[in-house]
């Protein structure tokens, strides 16, 4: 269900629109400040983040995974540049995240007993 | 006839799913690239690829390379948020179904019935991604809990 989070699913999938209509209308230029938030996954031991390979673990450390919320701001007037990685946490984001949050509020909507059943 | 009523589905779960596969895709493109850039193959693989007896020729593939990362990127995004509102458009139209019903505007067999069930809702999808009163910022204001 989005209460709780609805103003977040609803304010990320606006400001995705806003960042493809910089992209696709106004020749990857915004014309005012953009700010995106992605959901990034992360693998953490003992809450800190592992940036890079081999990393050791030494016996009674907890290795786990972290979804965090991070923002990416692009400035207007400014040419944006989108590395793999943004692109790569954005389409995480509305795959994981937006997507089956709006589907499930749809579902919910149509049928709140349902809202058990839904993925 | 009127009175036969067949047994019809129209399953929306998978719906999801699809939409998740197709961004797996967008994903898998972008890795494609981004992967031969950072190998330093990428000016090889253009050079390599051939159709029948035709081989791709590009001027300075090298500069090609250099952007090819951020290209892929920005194609990635824009194919996977395309998506995203195609299946935004699909469950709006699964909405205005489920409120109106469908509309049955000749005699169907219970054969015809699935069929007939199945392109009506398509008709559905394409009204409202062609509906250009509603934006993308309407959409996601038709989801319970969202702001009109």
């Amino acid at each position: 269900m989005l209460s709780g989070g609805k103003a977040m699913i609803r304010d990320t999938a606006l400001e995705y629109f806003e960042l493809r209509r910089a992209l696709e209308h106004h020749q990857d230029v915004p014309e005012k400040e953009l700010v995106v938030h992605v959901h990034r996954m992360a693998l953490v031991v003992d809450d800190v983040e592992i940036t890079a390979l081999p990393y050791n673990i030494n016996k009674g450390q907890t290795l786990g995974v972290r979804i965090s919320r991070e923002e990416r701001r692009y400035s207007p007037g400014v040419k944006i540049s989108l590395s793999p990685k943004d692109a790569h946490d954005l389409v995480f984001t509305m795959r994981n995240v937006l997507a089956p949050e709006i589907f499930r509020a749809h579902i919910e909507a149509d049928n709140p007993s349902a809202s058990a059943a839904t993925p | 006839m009127g009175s036969l009523v067949g047994n019809v589905t129209m399953d929306i779960t998978n719906w999801l799913g699809q939409m998740q596969q197709e961004m797996d895709g967008c994903l898998a493109d972008l890795a494609q690239v981004s992967v031969a850039s950072e190998r330093k193959n990428y000016a090889d693989n253009l050079a390599a690829l051939q159709f029948g007896v035709t081989r791709l020729i590009l001027e300075h593939p090298e500069r090609l390379e250099a952007q090819a990362p951020e290209r892929a990127a920005r194609a990635c995004f824009l194919s996977a948020i395309g998506k995203f509102i195609s299946f935004l458009d699909r469950l709006i139209a699964s909405q205005m179904v489920s409120k109106d019903g469908i509309s049955i505007n000749r005699n169907l067999s219970i054969d015809d019935l699935q069929n007939y069930v199945n392109e009506y809702m398509e008709e559905r999808i394409a009204k409202v991604a062609k509906e250009k009163s509603l934006t993308n910022p309407k959409k996601v204001a038709c989801f319970p809990g969202e702001r009109r």
